[in-house]
């Protein structure tokens, strides 16, 4: 039950050391490219650029991506391969969808096998997986930069290239032949008709004939290594990583799992190598690896090693109530499954929602895995965890910082590290300073203003979905666990995550689907737009916050400055994000997960 | 949906939503 962890841990951080090294390698432009790929590279080199034309080539490059992909989806009815005739999706889903995979957070309002055709996985989903992942470390690059007390920055289009032609492309590439081996499609074919071993279990056509089974493929070996290595975390499938074509074997679920880590963990290196402070680095590497291990380890402790509840602890046919004004009589009443009453053996610890041939505790570690590094690929059903268990996922979404995404999580720990410093520096009575340069009001201003749009984006809409028919109308399940649900939605999405706790009915599919569900559209343009704003503004004050960081003057190291290299600063790190992180969710926590491990089974206990 | 509305209404908001951010950049200049 534990190796498996173990064993990830172990590999991801084995693989981050040298990948570290060759991402500063390249992110410094020592690496020399074949003479083709430089002669594209020096096509895209418009100049070296300040901090603002950087920011601002950033945010045209990804207007461009939402044109695209747009028009891209708009027209998939009559673009080519689609033989499945696939139609045009909702206008809301539309804007929803290209604004989730032009922000790397991938969260679906859709199934993709019964909604894209071959041709949008191929032009729409697959350049976005990777032109998405290239911007976080390109805004990484930047701030290391600016740091350095540079003031041009170098050109964005050419770190862009660089990030995805020679770090994501081989590495994917190699990631890809191994998925091939252990079995993973890579078609243009769209589907495959199959006659299924029980004539009949599919239905019947009007002819009384049994009915085929149609079976969605396409370039998967393709799809998944940068669904991972990007820590995109779309699914080519709703199942996503769960199914058997997306994921076919225990040794895939391992190397997906060591995809997503391996960029994240290594950029934090990354920044250390090319800032000249490796020690440094490896501090907030440590508290970065103590908070993943102790996320995993809970959600391991929670529902792996312990059944649920709900399953054995009332009999079959007993009702329960709930209290409140829903019905004449103030409660409603809800019967308890069949299921409840049966002599489940749950040795194997909660198994709803599992894919057991992953092996038993993978579920678990996948969910604390790819909410912390902000993948949002799923191998499990969120949903189906234990109360306490899933509070594991909330926690990586909301600090956001545990290596978090590809170089947008290390910018996050930058945030928390600045007030930190500012508020111990306050508290001992000497002026802040970060990398021997003063931390002042401007400072403070740009990296509040970071910090408060992830909770602002949030808790905001949570709040307003929650008491409106959008959001009471959306869940599957009453009291604690309907809030969680909305709550993960928008804490998915602002996190840039794209993890999907189910249960809520937000889709609308095509747009002739004459049966949408009722409060889609607003779940689609809140959540589009929740995911637009978590994403770049918490990366353009932090760009503007280095620059004029980088333009102050180093102060000599003398006896009072505070050492960012030793246990006592990766404390100081620590503590200001739990302290931080506690005062903004810890509210909403205990309405949800909490309040349901608390309150009476079913949904509690 | 009536596509002649909602289809360029989203495209706008997106791009108006894209302006934003880019006057952000400039608010964040100033501070």
């Amino acid at each position: 039950m534990w190796v498996l962890p173990l064993l990830i841990l172990a590999t991801a951080v084995a693989l981050s050391i040298p990948l570290s090294r060759y991402a500063a390698f390249v992110m410094e432009g020592r690496y020399t490219a074949p003479r083709l790929l430089r002669w594209f590279e020096q096509r895209l080199d418009t100049g070296p650029q300040a901090w603002k034309q950087y920011t601002i080539s950033l945010l045209v490059f990804n207007t461009a991506l939402f044109v695209f992909g747009f028009l891209l989806l708009a027209l998939q009815p009559i673009m080519p391969l689609n033989p499945l005739g696939r139609g045009m999706l909702s206008p809301t889903t539309i804007f929803h969808s290209v604004i989730s995979f032009m922000t790397n957070t991938d969260l679906q309002h859709y199934a993709g096998e019964q909604h894209l055709s071959t041709f949008s996985q191929l032009f729409f989903v697959i350049p976005n997986l990777f032109l998405s992942a290239a911007v976080g470390l390109c805004a990484l690059a930047a701030i290391i930069r600016l740091l350095r007390g540079q003031t041009l920055i170098g050109n964005f289009f050419v770190d862009m290239w660089r990030v995805v032609v020679y770090a994501f492309v081989p590495i994917a590439l190699i990631a890809g032949v191994l998925f091939l081996q252990q079995g993973m499609p890579m078609t243009y074919r769209s589907a495959h008709e199959v006659a299924v071993l029980e004539p009949g279990s599919m239905g019947t056509t009007e002819q009384g004939d049994p009915r085929s089974q149609t079976i969605v493929v396409g370039p998967l070996a393709a799809f998944v290594p940068i669904k991972m290595l990007g820590t995109n975390g779309g699914g080519f499938y709703g199942m996503n990583s769960a199914h058997p074509l997306e994921n076919p074997t225990a040794a895939t679920n391992v190397l997906t799992t060591l995809l997503m880590m391996i960029f994240p963990m290594a950029l934090v290196l990354m920044y250390g190598r090319m800032l000249g402070r490796l020690r440094h680095a490896v501090v907030l590497y440590t508290v970065m690896l103590v908070m993943l291990m102790s996320l995993i380890g809970w959600s391991i402790y929670w529902d792996t090693l312990r059944g649920n509840p709900a399953l054995t602890a009332r009999a079959a046919g007993d009702v329960f109530e709930i209290p409140g004004a829903a019905t004449a009589g103030g409660g409603t009443v809800l019967p308890i499954p069949a299921a409840t009453g049966l002599p489940v053996d749950q040795h194997l610890g909660n198994l709803e929602g599992k894919e057991l041939r992953f092996g038993t505790s993978a579920g678990a570690t996948f969910a604390a895995i790819t909410t912390t590094f902000t993948c949002g690929a799923v191998n499990c059903e969120m949903d189906s965890l234990n109360p306490l268990a899933a509070l594991s996922p909330f926690v990586g979404m909301w600090l956001n910082c545990v290596y978090g995404g590809k170089g947008v999580g290390m910018i996050n720990l930058l945030v928390f590290l600045i007030i930190g410093i500012f508020v111990t520096g306050q508290m001992v009575g000497r002026s802040p300073e970060y990398l021997g340069r003063k931390v002042g009001a401007r400072e403070m201003k740009l990296a509040m203003l970071a910090l408060l749009v992830h909770p602002i984006m949030i808790l905001g809409p949570t709040g307003l979905f929650a008491a409106t028919p959008w959001g009471m109308n959306a869940v599957s399940n009453p009291g604690p666990h309907g809030l969680s649900q909305i709550v993960f939605q928008f804490s998915s999405s602002s996190a840039n995550n794209g993890a999907a706790f189910d249960g809520l009915n937000v889709t609308y599919g095509f747009n002739n689907n004459p049966h949408p569900a009722p409060t889609a559209a607003a779940w689609d343009i809140a959540g589009g737009l929740v995911m637009l704003f978590a994403r770049y503004l918490p990366i353009i004050a932090p760009i503007a916050l280095a620059a004029g960081l980088g333009r102050k003057k180093p102060s000599p190291v003398t006896m009072g400055t505070l050492r960012d290299d030793g246990a006592t600063f990766g404390f100081l790190v620590l503590g200001t994000i739990i302290i931080i992180g506690a005062l903004l969710f810890l509210p909403v926590a205990v309405l949800g997960p909490l309040a349901e491990h608390l309150g009476p089974i079913p949904f509690g206990g | 949906m009536n596509l002649v509305v909602w289809l360029p209404a989203m495209l706008l908001l997106g791009l108006g939503a894209m302006g934003l951010c880019l006057a952000f950049v400039i608010a964040c200049e100033r501070v």
